[in-house]
C-alpha cells in the first residue's frame, strides 16, 4: 500500500508505469533497437584491459568537432547524451520505449573500442563516458568563458563565478544559453588551449576524489606522497566478504618487494617499501567498481568472481587518510549495476536505482519495481540474480551550492512549473545546477548495461524533488491515459500529498540557503 | 560459490582451546537463504532432583535467563534475579506435577501477565507468584476466570500435528525410536531446535545430536525463528514458537505433536516474523518482531482478530496500539518501532526493557512493561542486525552493516566502544556469562565473513583512537571517567532519560576495540551464536550447526 503512494501508481508490477525516470530510461532504451542490443555494453575486461581510454576518446572527440560542425548542438558524446536525456525528459508519455540510437552510433563514431558488437564492460563504458562527458563540457566551458570575455557586459554575472572552479552558473548558462552559443562556435573553438583549463567541470565536482600514494622507503625512510585524482574506485574482493572491507584492503599497506622494488630517489636504487593509498578527498559521488572479472594465470584467462560482497545502503569510509576533512562523511546508495552470468565475455547487465526511496529494475525495456529487502539477492553468490559490479554511492551531505547552482535558480523554476517537466526537474533535482547532468543519469541508466547510472543523483533529496515534480505534473495526464480508473483516485491524491511535501522541502532549502 | 568445505576444526583463546565436537545439518533440506539455521536450545529434568540453586545449572544457560542468573548478583537487578529464580523453581514445581491437571494452574501467570497492560513495573515478575496465588491475585482470577474458560477449552482442541489436514504442514517425521528415546531419558536432557528451510528440527544436544527425534515440514512458509518457554518445560510438555516468513506464528509442543497457529494468514500482520521470544516469565505471552518494522506482543492462548494499527503522525518515533485490556483476542499489543524491518530484539536481564535494532540502523531501548521508549542509538551506518545485553545488564551489543560490534552502556546512555575485527556484516553477537565477572567481559561474535571473532573488555582498559583532535579527546576521556563513577555512586537511583535520541559519534570520538581471537569456522556466513556452559554452539545460512567444545 505503502509503496502505491510513493510510486503514486497503480500497479506495482507493470513495468512501465511509474515515475519519469523510469518511464524515461524504458523509453530509452528498448525501444527495439537491434543496433542497441547487440551493442550492448557488457563486459569484456579480456578485451579492454587497460580500462580508461579518455586520452583516445577524447583526442577523438575533439578531432571530430572541428570537422563535423554544426550538426545539431554539437556534435560530442556529451552532446549526444544530452540529447537523449532531452529526448527522454520531453516525452509526453510516462512510459514507452525509446531507442539510444543517435547516442550509440555517437558513441561509437567516437570510440573504435565500442564500435564491435562485442559485448563490453560496464565499469570501462562508465569510465569512458565520464571522462568523454568532462573533456566536452571542459571545451564547452572554455567555449563559454571565450565568449564571455568577448561580450563581458553581457554575462558579468556568469563570469564571477566562473572563477571558482567550475561554476553551476556557468554551466547553467551553457545549457540554456549554450546551445546555440555552442552551435555556432563549435567550431571555432578547439584553440581554445588550456589557459582557463583548471581541470573541474560538474564531472569532477561530483566524482572526483583524491588517492594520496605514500611508499616509504624502508632503507632510508623517506615517504614520498602523491596525490591522484580518481573518478571511480576499482577495488578487488575477497569471497564473503563486505565493502568496507574491500575498501579497507585496498587502502591496506603493501610491500614492494622482489620484482616490485621501489626506486628511490634519495637512495638511488631500488629498495623495499611499503605503499599505501589512501583517501584524500572524498567524492560527492563514490562510483565503486568492484573487480569481478580477474585474469587466471593458470587457466590463461579470465574469470568472473561470483564471490559474495554484501553491500550497505549506507556506507563510511574507513580508509581516509588522518588529514581528511570529514572522515565521517555519511553515503547513501542510490544505484547498482549488476552484472548477470557466469563468465567475463558474455551475460546481461541490469540496473538497479532508488527513485523517490523505491528500487527500480531497468533491464532492458522493462522496468519493474524491487524491494529493498530483495536487494541481497544481487551480492553476488547467487549466479541467477547476478552480482553487483558498479556501485554508486552518493554523499548524503551534498551541497548543491557548492557544486554551482544557485538555490534561486531551480526553486524559481520549480515554482513557476515551467512547461518542460524535465528541465525543471532537472535543474532543480539534478541538484547540480546542469541540466545536463540530470539527463546524464537517466540515460546511463537506459543504457543501463554499460554503465549503470551514475551521475543521477546527487543527492537523493534533489531526486526526490526531481521526481516529485514531474509526477505530479504528470500525473493529469497520466490519469487520463491510464486505464485502471480504481486507482486514479489514489494516485491523484498521493500526488497531492507529494507535491506538498515536494514544496515543504523546496521551502525548507531555501531558508538553509 | 563457496564450494571448498572449512576445515576449521578447533580454535585457540587465551583459556585454551576450543574443539569441533559435532556438526549438525540437515542433509536433504534444501538450505535457505534468506533466514539462515537458528537455534534454540533447553535442558529438561525428568527425575526428581534435589533442590539446588537454578542458577548453578546448565540448563539455565541459553535464554536470557539463564545468562541473568549465571551472573547479575551485583546489580541492581539483583531483586528482579531472585524473582526469576522463583519462577524457575516454580516451573520446576509444576514438572513435578502431571501435566493434565496443570492445566488450570498457569491460568494464574496468564491472568497476571494480562496485567502486564498496567503501568506498574513489578507486573512482569507477577507471574513468579503464579503457582501459589496469593489471595488478592486470586480473586483476580476468579474475576477473570470465566473469561479465561473458553481459553483453556481450546488448549484441548489444538491440532495434533500428526494427524494435521493443514495445508500449512507438510508432514511430521519422527523418529522410529522416539517413543523409546523419550522413554529413556535420563536426568537431564537437553534438546536443541533449529530450523533449516521449510523444516523445522528437534534433536538431542546430549546424545547422537545428529539423530533427529522429529522434523515437521512446512508447505507454504519458510520457519524463520523460534523460541522455547524456559519457564513452562517439563519432562512431557514443551511450549515452542516458530515464527515464519508469511507472518503465521505456530505454537507447537513436539512432546504433544499438539500445535497452534496464530496470525494466520497474516490476519493481524503478514509481514515476515524476523524474531520470536517468550516474554520474560510468562508462560502464554511473547514477543515477536516483524520485517514491516512493527512488534506485537502475542498472547499463545488468544484468537487471532485482523487489527489495524492506530496511524499517528510520521515524526512519532514509537507508536503502541493496543486494543482494549482484557480483550479476548491477539494481539496483546502492537508497537510501531521503526520503518523497516525489525531484525532482532533483546530481552534485559532486569526483565524490564527490551533493546530493539532494526535495518534502519536505530537501536532501541524500550521499556516493555511501561511500553515507553528511552533510547535511540545509530549504528555508525547501515543497518543492525543482532543485538544482546551483558549477563549484568550493563551493556548492550550489536552488530550490523558496518562490520563492526558496537558496545553501548545502557545506565549510562551512551557508546563505549567500537569493535572492529570483522570483515563483513556481523550477524550474531552474545556475551559468555562464564567468562564475565564485575569488570571483565567476554563476548563473541560471528559474521558473513565466516568468521567468529572472541572479545575480551575492560571498561578500564579501553583506549581511545588515535587522532588530531586530542585536546578533545581528553576532555571526552574524563567527562566519561566521570559518568562512570557518577553511575557507580548511584546505580540504583538513576533516572533514565526518556526518548533520548542519540546522534552517531565520529569515529575520532569513540574508543576501538581489537579482538581477541577471530577465526574462520565455516565455509559459509555464520548467523548465530550461543554460548553454554560446556560448549559454544555457531550457525550458518546454509545450516551447519556447529558445537565447539570448551577447553577443558
Amino acid at each position: 500500500m505503502s509503496l502505491f503512494k510513493w510510486i503514486g501508481m497503480g500497479d506495482l508490477r507493470k513495468p512501465a508505469t511509474n515515475e519519469p525516470w523510469s518511464s524515461g530510461s524504458e523509453k530509452y532504451f528498448g525501444l527495439e533497437n537491434a543496433l542497441y542490443f547487440c551493442k550492448p555494453f557488457r563486459e569484456c575486461v579480456v578485451n579492454f584491459p587497460n580500462g580508461p581510454n579518455d586520452a583516445n576518446g577524447t583526442g577523438e572527440n575533439k578531432a571530430e568537432e572541428p570537422s563535423t560542425s554544426n550538426v545539431l548542438s554539437e556534435d560530442t558524446l556529451f552532446g549526444a547524451l544530452k540529447d537523449l536525456f532531452w529526448k527522454i525528459s520531453s516525452q509526453k508519455k510516462r512510459t514507452g520505449v525509446m531507442a539510444p540510437n543517435g547516442f550509440i552510433s555517437k558513441l561509437k563514431k567516437e570510440n573504435e573500442l565500442f564500435r564491435s558488437t562485442m559485448h563490453q564492460d560496464a565499469h570501462e563504458f562508465l569510465n569512458y563516458i565520464l571522462n568523454a562527458v568532462a573533456e566536452n563540457v571542459m571545451d564547452q566551458q572554455k567555449k563559454i568563458e571565450e565568449l564571455e570575455r568577448q561580450e563581458q557586459e553581457q554575462h558579468c554575472n556568469i563570469s564571477e563565478k566562473s572563477k571558482s572552479s567550475v561554476n553551476g552558473a556557468s554551466i547553467n548558462e551553457s545549457e540554456e544559453s549554450g546551445i546555440s552559443a555552442d552551435g555556432s562556435s563549435s567550431g571555432s573553438s578547439e584553440n581554445t588551449s588550456n589557459t582557463f583549463s583548471s581541470k573541474t567541470t560538474w564531472v569532477h565536482q561530483l566524482f572526483e576524489g583524491t588517492l594520496t600514494n605514500e611508499t616509504k622507503c624502508l632503507t632510508c625512510e623517506t615517504i614520498t606522497s602523491r596525490d591522484d585524482p580518481f573518478l571511480d574506485l576499482s577495488i578487488d574482493i575477497e569471497q564473503n566478504s563486505s565493502v568496507t572491507s574491500c575498501l579497507r584492503s585496498f587502502s591496506a599497506s603493501e610491500m614492494l618487494v622482489h620484482q616490485n622494488k621501489f626506486f628511490c630517489d634519495v637512495c638511488c636504487g631500488l629498495q623495499e617499501a611499503e605503499k599505501s593509498m589512501k583517501i584524500k578527498k572524498l567524492p560527492n559521488v563514490l562510483a565503486l567498481h568492484l573487480k569481478r572479472f580477474k585474469y587466471q594465470e593458470k587457466l590463461q584467462k579470465y574469470i568472473k568472481l561470483s564471490y559474495r560482497v554484501v553491500f550497505p545502503f549506507e556506507l563510511r569510509l574507513f580508509n581516509t587518510c588522518e588529514e581528511i576533512k570529514d572522515p565521517d562523511r555519511l553515503y547513501e546508495l542510490y544505484a547498482i549495476c549488476v552484472h548477470i552470468g557466469s563468465g567475463p565475455y558474455h551475460g546481461h547487465y541490469v540496473t538497479l536505482v532508488k527513485s523517490i526511496g523505491q528500487w527500480l529494475l531497468f533491464d532492458d525495456e522493462n522496468v519493474e519495481t524491487v524491494d529493498e529487502s530483495e536487494i541481497h539477492k544481487y551480492f553476488g553468490d547467487l549466479p541467477a540474480t547476478g552480482s553487483g559490479y558498479v556501485l554508486f554511492y552518493q554523499a548524503c551531505d551534498l551541497d548543491l551550492s557548492s557544486l554551482g547552482l544557485p538555490y534561486s535558480v531551480w526553486a524559481n523554476n520549480v515554482a513557476s512549473s515551467s512547461s518542460s517537466d524535465f528541465e525543471v526537474s532537472a535543474e532543480g533535482a539534478a541538484a547540480e545546477s546542469h541540466p545536463i547532468d540530470i539527463q546524464l543519469t537517466p540515460k546511463l541508466k537506459r543504457e543501463h548495461r554499460q554503465a549503470p547510472v551514475r551521475e543521477p543523483s546527487f543527492s537523493e533529496r534533489w531526486i526526490l524533488r526531481k521526481n516529485n515534480s514531474s509526477d505530479k505534473r504528470k500525473s493529469n495526464t497520466d490519469q487520463d491515459s491510464k486505464d485502471n480508473d480504481e486507482n486514479t483516485h489514489e494516485k491523484s491524491s498521493s500526488h497531492e500529498k507529494e507535491k506538498l511535501s515536494w514544496f515543504g522541502n523546496i521551502v525548507a532549502e531555501e531558508r538553509k540557503a | 560459490m563457496a564450494v571448498t568445505s572449512n576445515e576449521c576444526k578447533d580454535f585457540l583463546v587465551v583459556e585454551g582451546q576450543y574443539i569441533l565436537r559435532d556438526d549438525i545439518s540437515l542433509d536433504t533440506g534444501v538450505p535457505s537463504l534468506t533466514g539462515g539455521t537458528l537455534v534454540s536450545v533447553v535442558s529438561v529434568k525428568y527425575k526428581e532432583y534435589p533442590t539446588q540453586p537454578i542458577s548453578s545449572n546448565g540448563e539455565n544457560t541459553i535464554d536470557v535467563f539463564g545468562e541473568q542468573n549465571a551472573n547479575n548478583r551485583s546489580t541492581s537487578s539483583a531483586e528482579n534475579t531472585l524473582v526469576v529464580d522463583d519462577m524457575d523453581d516454580s516451573s520446576d514445581v509444576e514438572k513435578l506435577q502431571p501435566a493434565q491437571s496443570q492445566n488450570i494452574e498457569p491460568l494464574s501467570p496468564i491472568t497476571d501477565n494480562i496485567s502486564l497492560t498496567s503501568p506498574t513495573q513489578t507486573s512482569p515478575m507477577k507471574p513468579s507468584n503464579g503457582s501459589i496465588p496469593t489471595s488478592i491475585e486470586g480473586k483476580k482470577e476468579d474475576d477473570m476466570f470465566s473469561f479465561f474458560n473458553p481459553v483453556m477449552k481450546r488448549k484441548k482442541t489444538k491440532n495434533n500435528i500428526t494427524k494435521t489436514t493443514s495445508s500449512f504442514v507438510a508432514k511430521i517425521v519422527q523418529n522410529d525410536n522416539l517413543t523409546k528415546i523419550l522413554a529413556n531419558r535420563q536426568n537431564e536432557d537437553t534438546y536443541l531446535f533449529f530450523n533449516s528451510g521449510r523444516t523445522f528440527c528437534w534433536t538431542d544436544l546430549t546424545n547422537k545430536p545428529k539423530e533427529l527425534l522429529s522434523k515437521v515440514i512446512f508447505t507454504k512458509a519458510l520457519p524463520m525463528c523460534h523460541d522455547v518457554n524456559q519457564l513452562t518445560r517439563s519432562c512431557d510438555h514443551l511450549d515452542v514458537i516458530i515464527g515464519f516468513s508469511s507472518g503465521d506464528i505456530i505454537w507447537f509442543d513436539p512432546l504433544c505433536n499438539k500445535y497452534y497457529r496464530l496470525n494466520k494468514q497474516g490476519v493481524i500482520n503478514s509481514s515476515s516474523v524476523t524474531m520470536v521470544k517468550w516474554m520474560p516469565g510468562s508462560e502464554n505471552l511473547f514477543m515477536a518482531s516483524y520485517s514491516d518494522g512493527s512488534i506485537i506482543i502475542y498472547d499463545k492462548d488468544k484468537d487471532d482478530q485482523s487489527f489495524t494499527a492506530s496511524t499517528g503522525n510520521d515524526e512519532e518515533r514509537f507508536r503502541v496500539s493496543r486494543p482494549s485490556k482484557n480483550a479476548k483476542h491477539n494481539p496483546v499489543s502492537h508497537w510501531q518501532v521503526s520503518k523497516k524491518s525489525v531484525t532482532a530484539f533483546a530481552f534485559s536481564p532486569d526483565c524490564q526493557h527490551v533493546a530493539i535494532v532494526s535495518v534502519d540502523g536505530c537501536l532501541r531501548i524500550i521499556d516493555f512493561v511501561e511500553e515507553v521508549l528511552y533510547d535511540t542509538y545509530s549504528s555508525y551506518f547501515g543497518g543492525l542486525l543482532c543485538v544482546c545485553w551483558s549477563p549484568d545488564g550493563r551493556y548492550v551489543l550489536t552488530g550490523g552493516q558496518d562490520d563492526l560490534v558496537t558496545i553501548w552502556a545502557f545506565r549510562e546512555q551512551r557508546i563505549v566502544a567500537r569493535c572492529q575485527g570483522h570483515q563483513s556484516w556481523v550477524t550474531g553477537v552474545s556475551f559468555d556469562p562464564w567468562r564475565c565477572d564485575e569488570r571483565n567481559y567476554r563476548f563473541g561474535s560471528v559474521g558473513e565473513d565466516t568468521k567468529l571473532l572472541l572479545w575480551d573488555f575492560s571498561v578500564n582498559a579501553l583506549h581511545k583512537p588515535k587522532s588530531p583532535g586530542s585536546h578533545r579527546r581528553a576532555s571526552l576521556a574524563s567527562q566519561s571517567h566521570a559518568t562512570t563513577v557518577a553511575l557507580r555512586r548511584n546505580i540504583v537511583e538513576h533516572e533514565l532519560t526518556k526518548n533520548t535520541v542519540h546522534p552517531c559519534l565520529p569515529r575520532s570520538e569513540v574508543a576501538i576495540l581489537q579482538p581477541v581471537m577471530a577465526k574462520s569456522i565455516d565455509s559459509d556466513p555464520l548467523c548465530s551464536i550461543t554460548f553454554r556452559e560446556d560448549s559454544i554452539i555457531t550457525t550458518c545460512r546454509k545450516g551447519h550447526i556447529k558445537l565447539w567444545m570448551r577447553p577443558s
